[in-house]
C-alpha cells in the first residue's frame, strides 16, 4: 500500500468520524429538547381563575374531589 | 347522597414516559351532587401520545369546572350527549391537524363517566374499559378494536381474537381519523356498585375474578381503600410484566 493511499483511507476515516459526531450531536440536541418538553412525570393539577371558581361557586358548585393528571406541560390549545 | 372516587396510575416497567392521563371530579351541587372520571390512554405506538390523552383531559375537566356549573340548571341529558360527541368530534378534528401540521401522529382513547345526582352518561371511544361491578363484574363498554368487530361480525372466535396479532389494533380512537362516533351510554346509578374506568394495560393481565373480588363495593367503601386496593392491583400487573402503562378510576354513588 502507498503512502497515497494510506493518506487517502486516513482522510475518510477522519470525514466519517467527523460527520459521526455532527450527525449524533443533531440526534441527541433533538432528543434533549424532545425530553424537556414531555419528561415532568408529576401530576399536574391546573388551577382556575378566581373569578371563574368564584362565578361557580355563586351557582351552588363546589369542587369536592379534583384530580387531573396529566404527563405532558405542552399544550395545543393556549 | 355521597359520590366517592379514586383513580391511580403508573408508568409501569417498560415505557420511558406515561402516555395515560386521569381525571377524576366530584362536586356538590345546588341539586345535588356531580362528577366526571375519565382515562385517555396515549397510543404507545404513535408519537406523542402523551399529549393527546392530555389534551382531551384537560378539555374535559375545564369543561366541568367553568361550563358544567351553568349548564347544570337546566340540565338535560340528550343534550348533555350531543356536546360531548361534539367535544370529542372538535378534539378529534384538533389532534388531526396539529398532527399534520407538525408531521406526528398522535392518538388517545377516551373513556369516562359523566354524573349528575343519580343519574349517569358513559362516553366511549377506543379500547379502555368501563365496568360495572355490582354482585358480579360486567363490562358496560364496546372495545373499538379490529378483532372485536371481526368477532360480532362472526368472522373471529373470541379464542382465535385473543392471540391475533391485530387484537390491539383501533377502528376508531382521538386524534387518527377524520371521523369519530363516540358510544354513549345512559343509566342509572345503584347502591353498592362501583364503576371502573381503566386503560387496557390494567386489565390485560388480570383476570375478571380478581378485579371483582378486589374491587367491589364492600372492599371499595372509602377512597381509602378504593386507593389501597387499585395500588395493590397495578403492583399486580406489574408482577406480571405488563408492558403498557396503567391507569384505572373508580367511581360509586351512596345514593
Amino acid at each position: 500500500m502507498t503512502t497515497g493511499e494510506i493518506l487517502v483511507i486516513a482522510a475518510s476515516a477522519a470525514v466519517f468520524v467527523i460527520i459521526n459526531i455532527i450527525m449524533w450531536t443533531m440526534i441527541s440536541k433533538k432528543e434533549r429538547k424532545i425530553r424537556e418538553r414531555t419528561t415532568p412525570p408529576h401530576d399536574i393539577n391546573e388551577k382556575l381563575s378566581d373569578g371563574v371558581m368564584e362565578a361557580a361557586a355563586v351557582e351552588g358548585f363546589k369542587l369536592i374531589e379534583n384530580t387531573v393528571i396529566v404527563h405532558t406541560n405542552e399544550r395545543i390549545i393556549s | 347522597m355521597k359520590y366517592i372516587a379514586a383513580c391511580d396510575t403508573d408508568i409501569g416497567i417498560t415505557k420511558k414516559i406515561n402516555q395515560d392521563s386521569v381525571c377524576v371530579k366530584t362536586a356538590k351541587t345546588s341539586t345535588g351532587m356531580a362528577a366526571l372520571v375519565m382515562v385517555c390512554d396515549g397510543m404507545g405506538g404513535l408519537s406523542r401520545g402523551e399529549l393527546a390523552s392530555a389534551e382531551v383531559v384537560r378539555s374535559f375537566a375545564e369543561w366541568f369546572d367553568t361550563e358544567f356549573p351553568f349548564e347544570l340548571p337546566d340540565w338535560d341529558w340528550q343534550t348533555a350527549a350531543h356536546n360531548v360527541i361534539s367535544r370529542l368530534r372538535r378534539l378529534n378534528a384538533m389532534l388531526v391537524h396539529y398532527g399534520s401540521h407538525n408531521n406526528l401522529q398522535l392518538g388517545t382513547t377516551a373513556t369516562g363517566i359523566i354524573a349528575v345526582n343519580s343519574e349517569y352518561m358513559t362516553f366511549h371511544v377506543g379500547d379502555s374499559r368501563i365496568y360495572k361491578i355490582s354482585d358480579k363484574l360486567s363490562q358496560i363498554t364496546d372495545d373499538h378494536t379490529y378483532v372485536n368487530r371481526a368477532v360480532k361480525m362472526g368472522k373471529m372466535t373470541p379464542e382465535e381474537a385473543l392471540s391475533d396479532p391485530r387484537r390491539n389494533a383501533l377502528v376508531q380512537c382521538i386524534g387518527v381519523t377524520g371521523e369519530v362516533a363516540p358510544e354513549i351510554r345512559l343509566g342509572n346509578l345503584e347502591n353498592d356498585v362501583t364503576y371502573m374506568v381503566c386503560s387496557d394495560g390494567f386489565r390485560h393481565v388480570l383476570t375478571e375474578k380478581e378485579i371483582f373480588d378486589e374491587l367491589s363495593a364492600k372492599n371499595t367503601s372509602t377512597k381509602k381503600n378504593m386507593q389501597s386496593k387499585m395500588r395493590q392491583l397495578i403492583e399486580t400487573v406489574k408482577n406480571r410484566a405488563e408492558s403498557d402503562n396503567i391507569t384505572v378510576a373508580l367511581f360509586r354513588a351512596e345514593l
